[in-house]
């Protein structure tokens, strides 16, 4: 059965975040007077997102490489590693040199409850690997092409691991010509264990209900969000129970796709679509 | 007043995850034979007490947290004298030793980090605060032996999670405890936190249970990979008990190739793997 490897440290995971760093991410997104900028939203929300892998896979001796994880940003004249800091330049790299080397660690405000039915500010550290950069266009299918090139040199080295999952956030339409080719060679590489696994997050240019993990191109309000829904992989068994189990609505043909995500379905998509099998 | 010949026989077996060393097993199992002592009918008692904890891998110093476990329920237990009569008091005893025991070794450990030049890191600090959670498995083997007349033996039980505990004749699975059906075993069993301190709601949720042993039975206390494989249909094996002492009797070594085995066929999840054997001795 497909997408069922145990994730081990002989037997890692992949993950690729493609992070779209066009123009248009400088637009703010939320409602009301709580907005901020899309490109900051997104990446905080990976920052977030490494950070809490770091934390579910640190041991006693540090945290295990049970994943590989790369960061590309994507716009105007740049396709590479987003990461920042010791990591600058570099894509596929365990988690345990991720963990060990972000940019910097911030200090960031968070409120807690204070135990007696209120709230009370507490300082929380608040690791930061990537910054939003703002930079031209959308070069989405030279964005596939070098995930391409990571998952293939990949899968070769692991051939019995569970699959690559490529996670590809972006505001706005490829703007170096259809990406549908690219999706697919990209998501034809395969381990014993099943094919590379392309999930697609489209972030809300207005304030649009979000459409979470659909299961059929019908309702999606145009010809952009169908060539997403169709560039994006069915969501393996587990994923899908998990989705389930966070209240959505899924079927066998559930997508692992989100259009006119909000900041909750942001950090809902990278939730669900980085779930992994048990760790071993 | 001690009568050798009544104790049992007993054997711990460990193998850890496929891929990881030993040192890195997050189970923990231990033995003791305790004092004999006289019971309220001035008859020789003689108790074999014995744990098993697993380690929830998620959970940072999952190991040691088992290992506490297993240390103070063996102790809770003897301490006790018939402590499954009263649960609470059981409970409260038992987390008023690992309480502050676990919080030394916890002040310890972070003393030992900075020592070394490897305080603890962002990624670390949520997973302490958060706590360790393991399962806890005790049981007490008694003999029961009268001044005239063939020993008794009795098994008590008490459980927290899927580490379950089986009776066994001739090979043969009579009783398990405290999951009966290989479907029982979940992927979030009931785990006993080390910064839970709500003796109450822990009383609450262990089990127990009891039942009479017979000269050549034997108690299994296991981890969940192994006793779920032992309530597995499919392993193929009419008298489990008779191929685990088989493999048992001979060492270590033929039971962790068999566990490796096992694992490969997919008949076995790989997990840390325990076992606690206790045999009751055939009488002359």
């Amino acid at each position: 059965m497909p997408y069922t490897a145990e994730i081990s440290r002989t037997n890692p995971g992949c993950f690729v975040f493609l992070v779209d760093q066009s123009a248009s991410m400088s637009d703010p997104m939320g409602t009301g007077e709580v907005t901020q900028q899309r490109a900051k939203v997104v990446s905080d929300a990976i920052n977030r997102l490494l950070t809490e892998l770091s934390v579910k896979c640190a041991k006693e001796e540090g945290v295990r490489d049970y994943f590989h994880v790369a960061v590309i940003g994507y716009g105007h004249n740049h396709v590479g590693s987003a990461f920042q800091g010791a990591l600058a330049g570099r894509d596929l790299v365990p988690l345990s040199e991720v963990a060990n080397n972000p940019a910097r660690v911030e200090s960031r405000t968070k409120k807690v409850p204070d135990g007696a039915g209120g709230l009370v500010e507490t300082s929380v550290q608040f690791p930061v690997w990537m910054d939003p950069v703002i930079n031209g266009g959308t070069p989405m299918t030279r964005a596939f092409g070098y995930a391409d090139s990571l998952v293939a040199n990949w899968v070769e080295a692991h051939p019995s691991s569970f699959p690559p999952i490529v996670l590809n956030l972006t505001d706005g339409e490829s703007t170096d010509g259809d990406p549908t080719s690219a999706a697919i060679a990209l998501a034809s590489h395969a381990t014993a264990d099943g094919a590379v696994l392309l999930f697609n997050l489209h972030v809300s240019g207005s304030d649009g209900t979000p459409v979470t993990f659909p299961d059929s191109e019908e309702g999606l309000p145009d010809t952009y969000a169908r060539l997403l829904f169709q560039m994006s992989s069915v969501l393996p068994s587990h994923m899908r129970s998990y989705a389930a189990s966070q209240g959505h609505r899924v079927s066998e043909t559930t997508r692992g796709f989100v259009y006119n995500a909000d900041i909750t379905s942001i950090v809902e998509f990278l939730d669900i679509g980085t779930r992994a099998t048990e760790l071993r | 007043m001690e009568d050798v010949s009544a104790l049992p026989e007993c054997q711990l077996l460990q193998v850890p995850k496929a891929g990881n060393a030993l040192k890195e097993c997050e189970d923990a199992g231990l033995f003791w034979f305790g004092d004999a002592r006289s019971d309220d009918h001035g008859r020789t008692v003689l108790p074999l007490y014995a744990a098993v904890s697993d380690g929830a891998s998620e959970s940072l110093l999952a190991g040691a947290w088992a290992e506490r476990l297993v240390a103070d329920t063996v102790e809770s237990m003897s301490f006790g004298r018939d402590w499954w009569e009263d649960v609470d008091a059981f409970v409260v005893d038992l987390i008023g030793r690992s309480g502050p025991r676990w919080q030394a070794y916890l002040d310890w450990y972070q003393a030992k980090r900075d020592a070394n030049g490897r305080p603890i890191t962002w990624y670390e600090q949520p997973g302490l605060e958060k706590g360790a959670f393991a399962t806890v498995l005790g049981a007490e083997i008694r003999a029961t032996v009268p001044d005239n007349g063939r020993t008794n033996w009795s098994w008590h039980a008490f459980a927290l999670g899927d580490s379950c505990l089986f009776h066994l004749r001739n090979g043969v699975v009579r009783r398990a405890f405290p999951f009966e059906h290989v479907e029982d075993f979940g992927i979030t069993p009931r785990l006993l936190g080390s910064r839970n301190h709500d003796t109450a709601l822990v009383a609450e949720r262990l089990q127990l249970a009891h039942g009479a042993l017979a000269p050549g039975d034997e108690v299994l206390l296991a981890s969940d990979a192994l006793a779920a494989w032992l309530l597995s249909p499919h392993h193929g094996h009419k008298t489990p008990g008779t191929l685990l002492a088989t493999l048992a009797e001979v060492g270590d070594e033929p039971f962790t190739e068999w566990v490796e085995d096992q694992r490969g066929r997919g008949l076995m999840r790989n997990d840390d793997v325990t076992l606690i054997r206790i045999k009751v001795r055939t009488e002359a």
